[in-house]
């Protein structure tokens, strides 16, 4: 069967997350990353067989839909289910989002402010574009997303796609958007007017961005409606 | 040295403690037991409080060997909870403190059970699970609030619990939380159910209306058994809460977690994330029932915490919200 | 990594044959050749059929680069070695993983070889000392090219239309990443 990444030789360890592990290696002539999910032995054993078999099937799936639609996604080389690891393209030079706007120092200047709003832009039509495919991503953080600067321009890669799932619901969308920004908000302080954007952004490239901005108002609600009672 | 008393009635726990100094004097509680197949109502909840109050609070005073002139400060739980409950208990702490002529302070449910967990387990900072009937929360401590990082975005995880020993005509004595741990101890087959994790959140719905729904079916044609029903459910929702209380873990450096809430005494969750705790070499604290499950001395602990910070409650203030957000409470008493 | 080998029957004649280890199964390797102009397509099969020759023997129409031959025959050899192969041996498992379905007799016939190909690859899995391919070029009645030329062969239309691959994926996707994802996922997006 295939060899695990930790033993193999040129493969390093660049993340060890809650769930997987991320090494960069080499696949057939091509770096590429490895993302190891391993064990949680908290879990019934066939519980925990089951969660990591979906999950890889999920991410196998979301990044063969995504690539379909044009979404910037990376492509697979192999997915090992032996040793719940998959071989991906390796997106580079790269930043995440999360890196990127970790750099900029606050308070932003205008000129921060007008990079932070054209990533806005891009987030949101892709956003708008992966739920018009009825993908929803289920972990959108700004960890998940993927900078790569050929010249001037910018491509955004999306990743991380255990969580996901296909669904038409509203609601799903909504939830989907509602993930991004308790993680947006809470990595990156002071970014509400940032997080705008991309909102208005999704909505100028989703049909349906209407509906399911209802939803996401809804969700936000859900532990925040304030009751006075005697 | 301040002697402080708590009212807590938030839901069908009535509970009345007495705190000084980090030693619990008195905590006796009644809980209003339904029968098997309903749930606990407003009204007759609030009836319930009201009837054994008093009773409640002589005991309360006697355990402690304290009269009224001992008592430095009179807190209540003002949120989050059940409308009528919730009043019912804060009319008797209003009462008493106009009667013996103290401060009182409106405590939130949640930091009460945060507090407490941290006064009886000595957590220094730990990520904190919250769950109960009626919340389920991932917390942490930040510049001077409990934030919330992860939580469900449906219905608590007690409560799914609560409403599937309903299904099962569990009984609700002691709780029905109990009643489908032992129940899951005799399980053996895991059903897939769906698991739903979101980002940092989860949510509950979706499996207990499929859990409904399959009940019957799979009782009925004998696939399963209601053990085997009752162990699938814990199985799954305790890992989905392992699961994002790990996640905030790793997103803090956080090497501690604390579990609170009623369905904190369940030992099968316990145990779930103490395997976790282990394999990151973390340090998992929890306590046992007198403390898991609605208390008064938890709400005393929290307002003492926050009488000695200099907090106390305007009376013009002192009313009750059926919502109130662990992070709308700023907390004064940590750095 | 590549690895020239010196085939041992005729030295006048230039060797293209390339050898690669495998990054996933550190003990075996996919050796690659590919030929132009080969006739008696038929005669190949039989012998192909008759088990003489252990190698599988590929339409080059619908290969776009070598790359997607490694990623096929990675998959084919993860199924040899977890014994989940789906065909009858590793050879016609290079082919069934090349082909984006699900059907082995519809793989075999779109991307194994038929009269109407021209350029045919040649593909060897642990082919150590040399001798499978050398058995291949026994066989094959054409002439050996380098692999550099892979793509003067490839068909783009049919890859697009077997693969269904359409415009709007390619606008953000190469041709090779659309083929290959659809390789590597295969049994996964059902």
């Amino acid at each position: 069967m295939a060899t695990k990444p930790s033993d193999l030789s040129e493969v390093d360890l660049i993340q060890q997350g809650a769930e997987a592990r991320v090494y960069s290696g080499h696949f057939a002539g091509e770096p590429c990353i490895i993302k190891e999910r391993f064990k949680k032995t908290y879990r019934h054993p066939t519980l925990e067989e089951r969660l990591t078999q979906r999950r890889i099937q999920q991410e196998a799936k979301a990044l063969l839909r995504c690539r379909k639609a044009g979404i910037a996604v990376p492509s697979v080389y192999f997915i090992d289910s032996t040793n719940n690891c998959i071989y991906l393209e390796k997106i580079e030079p790269s930043l995440t989002v999360r890196e990127f706007i970790q750099q900029l120092p606050l308070p932003y200047s205008d000129e921060d402010n007008n990079k932070l709003y054209a990533i806005a832009l891009k987030i949101g039509s892709v956003l708008a574009s992966l739920h018009n495919t009825d993908t929803i991503h289920g972990d959108l953080t700004t960890s998940n997303m993927l900078l790569k600067f050929p010249h001037d321009a910018f491509e955004l890669y999306l990743i991380d796609f255990g969580l996901s799932q296909v669904s038409q619901l509203h609601e799903d969308k909504g939830v989907d958007l509602y993930v991004l920004e308790k993680a947006f908000l809470s990595t990156h302080p002071k970014t509400e007017h940032v997080f705008e954007e991309i909102l208005k952004s999704y909505q100028k490239n989703n049909k349906k961005a209407v509906e399911v901005l209802k939803k996401l108002d809804e969700v936000r609600l859900r532990g925040r409606k304030r009751v006075m009672v005697g | 040295m301040p002697t402080v008393i708590g009212f807590e009635g938030s839901a069908n726990k009535l509970g009345i403690g007495i705190i000084r100094d980090g030693e619990v004097l008195a905590n006796p509680r009644h809980t209003y037991i339904t029968p098997p197949g309903q749930g606990f109502l407003p009204r007759d909840t609030a009836k319930h409080h009201q009837e054994h109050a008093l009773d409640v609070l002589k005991q309360c005073m006697k355990e402690a060997n304290l009269t009224p002139q001992d008592i430095d400060c009179v807190c209540y739980t003002k949120g989050p909870g059940m409308g009528a409950p919730l009043v019912s208990t804060a009319v008797v702490a209003r009462t008493i403190a106009q009667l013996w002529g103290v401060p009182i302070i409106g405590v939130n449910h949640c930091i009460g059970h945060i507090e407490m967990g941290r006064l009886i387990t000595k957590a220094e900072n730990p990520v904190v699970l919250y769950v109960s009937g009626g919340n389920t929360q991932v917390i942490a401590y930040s510049q001077r609030r409990y934030r919330i990082f992860g939580e469900t975005i449906d219905i608590a995880v007690g409560n799914c619990l609560d409403r599937f020993a309903r299904i099962l005509k569990l009984s609700n004595d002691p709780s029905p939380g109990y009643n489908i741990e032992q129940a899951a101890k005799k399980g053996n087959i895991l059903i897939d159910l769906p698991y739903v994790v979101k980002g940092m959140d989860v949510s509950f719905s979706g499996i207990l209306s499929y859990i409904e729904d399959v009940a019957h079916k799979k009782l009925k044609s004998g696939e399963c058994t209601p053990e085997d029903l009752c162990f699938s459910l814990q199985e799954t929702i305790f890992a989905m809460l392992v699961e994002i209380t790990e996640r905030a873990m790793a997103h803090c450096g956080s090497q501690e977690v604390l579990i609170v809430g009623g369905v904190g005494c369940n030992v099968r969750l316990q145990e779930m994330m103490g395997a976790m705790a282990k394999e990151r070499n973390a340090k998992l604290f929890a306590t046992d029932m007198r403390f898991c499950i609605d208390n008064g001395a938890m709400i005393a602990q929290a307002g003492w915490e926050m009488f000695t910070s200099g907090q106390t409650t305007p009376w013009d203030e002192t009313w009750c919200t059926q919502r109130y957000r662990t992070d709308e409470v700023e907390v004064t008493w940590r750095d | 990594m590549t690895i020239y080998r010196q085939s041992k029957s005729d030295m006048a004649q230039e060797d293209h044959i390339k050898t690669f280890p495998m990054d996933v199964f550190p003990h075996s390797t996919i050796s690659v050749a590919m030929f132009k102009d080969v006739r008696k397509i038929d005669e190949l099969k039989t012998h192909i059929v008759g088990g003489e020759i252990d190698a599988a023997i590929v339409s080059s129409r619908m290969i776009c680069d070598l790359f997607q031959i490694l990623v096929a025959a990675n998959k084919a050899v993860n199924a040899k070695t977890t014994g989940k192969l789906k065909t009858r041996n590793i050879n016609s498992e290079v082919v069934f993983c090349l082909s984006p379905s699900n059907s082995i007799t519809d793989s075999l016939k779109k991307f194994g070889v038929s009269p109407e190909d021209s350029a045919v690859i040649a593909v060897t899995v642990d082919d150590f000392d040399g001798q499978k391919m050398q058995v291949v070029l026994q066989h094959i009645n054409g002439e050996m090219v380098p692999l550099e030329q892979l793509h003067r062969y490839t068909d783009e239309d049919t890859v697009k239309k077997v693969y269904k691959i359409n415009d709007v994926e390619l606008q953000k996707s190469s041709l090779l990443d659309s083929v290959v994802t659809r390789i590597a996922v295969k049994e996964f997006a059902m």
